[in-house]
Parts: C-alpha cells; structure tokens; sequence
C-alpha cells in the first residue's frame, strides 16, 4: 500500500535556533485515522504545517500522494459570509465551477446536518456549529487526506464528544485519510486507527499505540473497559515523557 | 420582559443625549446673558455671543445667500478632499502591507505630514499652486488622510493567521488575497477611518479657508468676515452650518458602512 502522506527524518529548527522537530518518521495510509498526542510545545502543530506545505522542513522529507485539507483549531470562517458561501469559499479559490459547487455544497450540508443554518451567519452559530460549518468546507473538497490541528479544543465536552462521533462517521463514508493533532487522549482513541505519542520538544514518535475497535464506533466505547485500559495505558506513557 | 427591556434601552439612549443638550443650552444662555455689553444700547442686537432663540434673527436676503453659497464652496472642498484621501488612503495602506519595508519607508512621513501644523503648510501651498480650490483641496487631504491610511493597514494586519494559511493553501495570488480576504476583513476598521477622516475633511477646509484669505470665501473666511463685521448672529450660524455638514458626512459613512460591512460585524451601527 502506498502511504498517502510519508515523512523520512523530517526536524524542523527555527530561525532563532530552537529545534522545534527532532528526527521523525511517519506514513499515513489510505482511509487511516491517526493522532498525534504530546505535551505542549512538542512541534505537534510544526509537524502538522510540514505536512501540509505551509512550513518546509529545515531537513528530511515528505512525500504526499493526494490533496489535502487542514482544519485548524479555530473555525477561520469569513465572517461576512454565510454558513452556504463559507463552505464554497475553497471550491472557488480552486476555480470550481458554480454548478458543480452548488452540487456539492448541498451534499455536504446534508453530511454535517447544517441544511437549516445555511443562510446563517458566523455569529449567529454556536461553537460547536462554526466547527461544524469549518469541517463541511475541508468535506467539500473531497481531499484525500486531512490535517486536523487541536480543532475541538475551544469547545465543551458534550459538543466535543458530539462532533467526534459525527467525524468518525462521516469519515466512516469516505476513503480519506486523516492527521489528528489532540491533547485528549480518549478523544484520540475514540478516532483514531493509530495513536502516536511525541517527547517533549525537540518533539519526535516515541511511541504508537493500535487502536482494535473497527471502523463503527459508537457513543457506548467510551464507557467499556477496553477503552479505559487502553486510555490508561496512553496516559502511564504520556505522564512517564512528562517526568 | 422583553417589552421592559426595549423601553429601558429607548430611554438610556434617549435620556442621555437629552439632558446633555439641554445643559448645553442652558449654559449658553447663562452665558449670553451674563457677559457685559453682550447686547448692542442702541439695537439691542446681541454683540458677542447671541441666546439660541435669537439665533436666526438675521437669517435673511444677503446673509442667507453668503452663508448657503460659502456652505457649497466649503462641501465641496471637503467632499473632494475626502474622496481623494479615501482612495489615497486605502491605496497606501494596501501598499504598506504589502512589505514591511515599505511599511517602514511611508510610515515615518505620513506621521510627519501628520504632525506639521497646516498653519505652516498653507504658505507654501499658495507659492506652488495659488489660492485657489486646488489649494485648499490639497489641505483637506493632508488633514484627512492619515486615519484612513492607519485604519487600512491595521485591518489588513488584523487577518487572523488562520485565514491567511487557508488562503496560503490553496496558493492564491495577492489580488485574489486582497480582494476576498483582506479588504473586506479590514472594512470595519476603513469605514471607522473614513468616518473620522470625514470630521477632518471639515475641519481641513474651513480651517484652510481662515488661512488662504483669498479666492472665493468657504465657510472659514465667512465666519472672519461676519466676526470682523460683529455680525454674531450669522457667525454662529455659519459655525452651526459647519457643524452639521460634518455630522452628515459622519453619519453619512455610517450609513454606508451599515450596508457594506452589513450585520457581521458589531461597528456596523450609526
């Protein structure tokens, strides 16, 4: 199988000299979720905007096999659009046509539940619906693979547990490919096919955890014994970094 | 509840305003009333400062014209002056963030042409372009651009990060950049230039009139005449006149602000 998205001995120095990337290896493959979890300040983030071009590595490199959207931890919608227009926004900037966006807009509002809150603007949606919205516009796109960068941080457990059942899904139905930037590690055990583990900066993997529960998950895994045990054990090995 | 509410918001933005023009009005009777030799022994015309419903006692014939004639003059020195510093304007601050050299090559003398007091730029506007509308127009942009280039340039650094990786992503051309993302992110911050720029479009060509004392009278020469002339009256009138055509243009780019930037954003109110 041909990884969608490979980092060989990808680090990253800032210009002030701080390593911010130590040494990383990483493959993505087709239709795999994978997350990222690490104490502040790893380089999770400055390995996400590697992969996604907005950053160029300072040494190594990566090798993408597809299109990409980045969700990012605010919802960066355009506030003087509606719900309907902020989802086109990156089919126009790719030049798509007005029918075909159309089409697809519609689809994807259907998707992520949003048909009613088309006409609204940002500041008429709630946190958990600007997520929403921002999450329908990387859909629309229909990329191969997609960077997620701490995207329900700013939110309240109930939202956040909401969207993630929603995410997995939605992915469920597609053969993309997900990056997931996460503090919560039950958030990330939930998601994801595999959890990575980073160091404290300069960050790099040091550890991978397989995450057994298929493809459809529901509400109910987070309260069975397997994911506390496998939670728990993420968590022994992110306070044992910390040490 | 809701019903209690609105009347409560109707009052507290009617109360205030209120009680504040009725204290104003009572201080200038208090103070018509009060100076010596305010009101001429012969006429009984006020001389230095008339009460508020005298005011318009000698609103009439050629009074009336000269004041309604020097509004024009001056409204279109402001209008036009205005104009030009909104394009001006907007143009440099879209160029100064562009690059942050740039940035530092125009921002020292714009704060410059900022500072220098228009009683020392007026003698040398007279000797390079005469004094005539161009002058005075020339005047009314030196005021008047500054806000609106700041303004400009702050709402353009004000993008959020965010926004301008997603753009980044999808590799889009500076134009494309300016014209769906930048420009209309800093419009509430231009239209808040625009309207403080407005009140010193006035300014800049009433006060650039008291200064060039040639060609054809604005509202600031008109005023020197009627005080020369101890024509209070109308020398009020004249400044009320200069008051309101700065209150429309204000309230004017309120109004255009209100149906550009629309409902997104919280300034969009008069």
């Amino acid at each position: 199988m041909i990884p969608v998205l490979e980092f060989i001995d990808v680090s990253h120095q800032f210009p002030d000299s701080t390593l911010a990337l130590g040494s990383t290896n990483l493959q993505l493959n087709p239709g795999e979720f994978v997350s990222i979890v690490g104490p502040s300040g790893c380089g999770k983030s400055t390995l996400l905007r590697i992969a996604s071009g907005l950053l160029e590595p300072s040494s190594g490199s990566v090798i993408r096999n597809g299109s990409l959207q980045f969700v990012f931890q605010d919802s960066t919608l355009l506030p003087w659009r509606n719900v309907r227009k902020n989802i086109a926004l990156n089919l126009e900037l790719d030049d798509v046509d007005r029918h075909e966006i159309n089409r697809r807009v519609d689809n994807v509002l259907q998707l992520v539940s949003m048909q009613d809150s088309a006409e609204k603007i940002p500041r008429q949606l709630s946190g958990g619906m600007k997520m929403r919205t921002s999450l329908a516009r990387s859909l629309v796109c229909e990329p191969d693979i997609f960077l997620f960068d701490e995207p329900f941080s700013a939110l309240d457990e109930f939202s956040r547990e909401r969207l993630n059942s929603d995410l997995r899904a939605i992915l469920a139905r597609i053969n993309a490919a997900s990056l997931f930037i996460t503090h919560s590690i039950s958030e990330a055990v939930f998601l994801s096919d595999r959890v990575l583990v980073m160091s404290p900066r300069p960050g790099h993997i040091i550890e991978e955890f397989v995450i057994p529960f298929g493809s459809v998950r529901d509400d109910e895994l987070r309260y069975t014994p397997e994911f506390a045990l496998l939670t728990g054990r993420i968590a022994s090995t992110f306070r044992s970094i910390q040490r | 509840m809701i019903y209690v509410r609105t009347i409560k918001k109707t009052m507290v933005s009617l109360v205030g305003p209120t009680a504040v023009f009725v204290a104003f009005i009572s201080a200038w009777y208090a103070v018509a009333y009060s100076l010596d030799n305010n009101f001429s022994p012969a006429s009984g015309k006020p001389m230095i400062v008339p009460p508020p419903h005298r005011l318009f006692e000698d609103f009439s014939g050629t009074v009336r014209d000269r004041i309604f004639t020097a509004l024009a003059i001056s409204t279109r020195t402001a209008l036009t002056g205005l104009a030009i510093s909104a394009v001006l304007g907007v143009f440099l601050g879209i160029l100064m963030a562009q690059a942050k050299w740039i940035e530092r090559s125009l921002w020292p003398h714009l704060i410059a042409l900022q500072v220098t007091p228009i009683i020392a730029i007026v003698p040398l506007m007279i000797r390079l372009i005469g004094a005539n509308f161009t002058a005075r127009v020339v005047v009314t942009v030196i005021i008047s651009i500054f806000p609106i280039v700041s303004n400009t340039l702050f709402g353009i650094q004000s993008v959020p990060q965010g926004l301008r990786d997603l753009f980044r992503l999808h590799n889009c051309t500076r134009f494309t950049v300016l014209v769906k993302l930048q420009l209309p992110y800093a419009s509430p911050a231009i239209f808040t230039g625009l309207r403080v720029s407005a009140g010193l479009a006035v300014i800049g060509a009433i006060v650039g009139d008291f200064f060039f004392t040639r060609g054809d009278p604005g509202l600031g020469q008109l005023i020197t005449f009627f005080f020369l002339n101890n024509l209070s009256g109308p020398m009020f009138i004249t400044a009320l006149f200069a008051t309101l055509l700065g209150l429309m243009l204000f309230l004017g780019f309120g109004l255009v602000n209100r149906v550009v930037v629309g409902r997104w954003h919280e300034t969009s109110t008069l």
